[in-house]
């Protein structure tokens, strides 16, 4: 017979729900706000302020964004940093992680020592700036693509995935004439994909929200990334550079609209990619795919 | 167990050569951009600068080509970011691998006195006067601009005293009053500006006066402390350099803002805006007290709002020691040449060469406007620009090349015209400041944790949070946290220079 809940239990769920959707609002809210901003009209941002739905809806904001090629070229120069560079992840934190993981490997150890060393001490940006000029890679997406190819936490994890694979499984695949690399491409990946799901997905937003490293390395402004644009205009919009006594004289900082939509049409792709990995998620970054 | 030890061992080996050779591949690319200076040919100049714009000049930009043509140089621009400019610069500098002319927004930032005193740049004060123009440069900023007193670079010539008030013309048209011109009649319009109803709504929806925190700064509050007799930022009393939240007129600058603050004259929101000219925008406010370069922009966007709005610009308020107004720095930022990339003296009376070519009148005016004919018309006098975007982007930042501008043909619109007459104006009741060509160690490493602690203390009084003893502890603990350090150091400076 089916308890009815109790007062206190009914209670304490609508105090629950009441919270959540509170939260859940404190973190939509300010998204709607960007979004109907960027389809609002100057005039009514400025008079109302705080909008959630235009009155006036208008696409300025967009039309503005688009009249010039910049918008759609550093688009597309971050869809390929983010595309490629999240391969090439992949590629090599797999290809490092798998013999860390394995038992026989020799210098097991003393590697992964190594590894959790650069996670607690970092060379700095200047030194940092010194090996990617030396590797002749400035101004050159290879800046943005090598130098972090393996993130040492994401290894970590990684391995730890491979490690609760089965010894069995391997076992069994050499015994039928399967050799390492075998193992690794026919048995290991395949069973690794929602980890391999995962981490695509942290890669990528990483890869999309490169900033400081663009900065530095890139110095043709025709390769800048979306977020350096992004963050141009927001500053600019804001008129927050430093001391308006140092201001040009033709200076005129773009309107909230255009940042509001510039800030939405860098961050819907992105957006976009996350529910096709979601289920990925649900099933756990640290859950092995292998039952019982 | 032997076999499969040589397995990973031949394993681990494959993959370190392949590691080995993905980055040596990559190398080798970087020593033909470095080109040997040599003395035929145009010259070839690689320069890193500041773009203020989202979309910055394009490589094959008409304007840039004729500017090649003109003074005989091959450019290649490096354009930054200005909002992570010093971030990129510092990085660069210390790295060595430098363009062989850059702009350096902050001449007095830490890493670039350091590298100055290490000798990294040419000392280009003593070439000047062999130049037609650029011996035309103005003393008080280059001295402004010096290090140890002498000059690395050539600064970029802005006006030298901008600020000046910004005040709705239509509201004191409304109320019937006069532009005011002094304290008094200043604090009278902001009253009257909150409480007389000037945009006849019949509602007591307006503020006089509006404020932000422009870059951690109260708006203004140097401007007011000008007027009511304060220094600009450093006050020569008796032989002896005192900053200026230790004199007399601040505390009366604190005192006025507060009265501001309690009688609601100014935003009661204004710690938390990181700009107050959006206040302005919204046509709630009255007056806007910053760079007179801001009237247009503010005008352009009150109009938006409330078509009828008008801005008029007024520059002479006088006070306890007549009317002045605090003169900036006459510069922004200025062109250093690195003797890394820039080998030989030879080379660098070739550059110093095409900056003096720059800084003549066709070039000056070539870089502020464009081509006439492409970027803009000129009909019965009036100045057309070009709207395309495509047109207007071959433009954009061409002023950051400008160093001296004081050939540049004044078009634009009236509120333009008359700030740039206030500015000659200005410069005539102009307040300099002491201490600018000063360096102190301490205020270069800990400066601005130590402004702000003043600049929260100050907030504080406005808003009433504390008191007056408060606010001398406040100077204490700046004192105390290096500040009587700076003083020291500054005094030590002006020792040098004054006997």
């Amino acid at each position: 017979m089916p308890l009815k809940p109790s007062w206190g239990s009914r209670a304490f769920d609508s105090v629950n729900i009441a919270l959540l959707v509170a939260f859940a609002l404190l973190t939509v809210i300010p998204f709607i706000y960007v979004i109907a901003g960027s389809f609002a009209t100057q005039k009514e941002l400025l008079q109302r302020g705080f909008i959630l739905f235009p009155t006036e809806f208008s696409l300025d904001a967009y039309k503005y964004i688009f009249s010039t090629q910049t918008l759609v070229r550093s688009l597309l120069v971050t869809i390929y940093i983010t595309v490629t560079g999240t391969l090439i992840n992949i590629f090599f934190t797999c290809l490092m992680a798998y013999p860390l993981a394995r038992k026989d490997m020799d210098f097991r150890k003393p590697i992964l020592m190594l590894v959790v060393f650069t996670m607690l001490f970092s060379g700095g940006m200047i030194p940092t700036f010194l090996v990617v000029k030396q590797l002749g890679m400035i101004n050159s997406y290879w800046s943005l693509l090598i130098p972090s190819a393996i993130s040492a936490f994401n290894l970590i994890i990684m391995r730890n995935f491979f490690q609760q694979l089965p010894d069995g499984l391997e076992e069994s695949a050499k015994i039928d004439g399967c050799n390492d690399l075998g193992i690794f491409f026919r048995i290991v990946l395949p069973l690794s994909m929602p980890a391999i799901a995962t981490f695509s997905l942290f890669y990528a937003v990483g890869h999309w929200n490169t900033y400081f490293n663009a900065v530095l390395y890139i110095n043709d402004n025709t390769k800048w990334p979306i977020q350096v644009l992004l963050r141009q205009i927001v500053i600019l919009a804001s008129g927050g550079i430093g001391d308006s006594t140092a201001m040009d004289a033709e200076f005129a900082p773009p309107e909230q609209s255009v940042k509001m939509a510039v800030i939405v049409i860098s961050t819907l792709p992105i957006l976009l990619v996350y529910p096709f990995l979601q289920k990925h998620f649900a099933k756990g970054v640290l859950l092995g795919s292998v039952k019982g | 167990m032997y076999r499969r030890h040589r397995k990973t061992l031949v394993k681990t080996g494959a993959l370190l050569a392949s590691v080995t050779l993905a980055i040596t591949a990559c190398g080798g690319k970087e020593q033909a951009t470095q080109g040997n200076g040599a003395n035929q040919g145009p010259l070839q100049l690689t320069m890193m600068l500041p773009s203020y714009n989202a979309e910055p000049m394009p490589a094959d930009s008409s304007v840039l080509k004729q500017l090649e043509e003109k003074t005989n140089a091959k450019l290649t621009v490096s354009w930054v970011p200005a909002s992570s400019y010093t971030d990129k610069l510092s990085a660069t500098v210390a790295s060595g691998e430098l363009p062989k002319t850059f702009v350096a927004l902050e001449p007095k930032a830490s890493f670039i006195i350091n590298a100055a005193r290490t000798g990294m740049f040419w000392e280009v004060g003593p070439y000047l006067k062999n130049y037609p123009n650029l011996s035309k440069m103005s003393d008080i900023v280059l001295k402004n601009v010096s290090i140890d007193g002498k000059i690395y670079g050539l600064y970029r010539e802005r006006d030298l005293a901008r600020f000046g008030l910004m005040i709705r013309q239509d509201w004191l048209t409304n109320l019937g009053l006069q532009p005011p011109k002094n304290m008094d009649e200043l604090y009278n319009v902001l009253k009257a500006f909150t409480t007389g109803d000037p945009d006849k709504n019949g509602k007591q929806d307006t503020i006089g006066l509006a404020v932000g925190m422009q870059g951690g700064v109260i708006a203004g509050f140097k401007d007011i402390l000008a007027y009511m007799g304060g220094p600009n930022e450093w006050e020569l009393k008796d032989g002896k350099l005192i900053p200026a939240h230790m004199t007399p007129a601040y505390m009366d600058t604190m005192k006025f803002y507060k009265k501001l603050y309690d009688e609601k004259i100014i935003n009661q929101d204004f710690a938390l805006i990181p700009d107050g000219r959006a206040v302005m925008y919204k046509g709630q406010a009255g007056l806007w007290i910053d760079n007179m370069l801001d009237g247009k922009g503010i005008e352009d966007n009150i109009k938006k709002v409330v078509p009828s709005a008008q801005i008029n610009l007024i520059n002479r308020i006088s006070g306890p020691k007549g009317e002045r107004t605090r003169a900036g720095s006459g510069f922004l930022g200025m062109y250093m040449i690195p003797k890394t990339s820039v080998k030989t003296e030879a080379e660098l009376k070739q550059i110093l060469t095409y900056f003096d070519r720059v800084s003549e009148k066709d070039i000056q005016n070539l870089m502020k406007y464009g081509i006439e004919g492409k970027q803009y018309t000129v009909e019965n006098g009036s100045y057309k620009p070009n709207t395309d975007p495509k047109i207007k982007a071959e433009i954009t930042d061409g002023n950051q090349f400008m160093v001296l501008q004081n050939e540049v043909v004044s078009y634009g619109t009236e509120l333009e015209k008359l700030s740039t007459k206030l500015f000659q104006d200005n410069a005539k009741i102009a307040l300099a400041n002491p201490a600018a060509p000063f360096i102190s160690n301490t205020e270069t490493e800990k400066g601005k944790e130590l402004s702000k602690i003043i600049q929260d203390a100050t907030v504080k009084f406005i808003m009433g949070a504390i008191n007056e003893n408060d606010w001398k502890q406040a100077v204490d603990k700046w004192l105390q946290s290096g500040g009587s350090k700076v003083i020291d150091e500054m005094n030590a400076e002006y020792a040098k220079v004054a006997k």
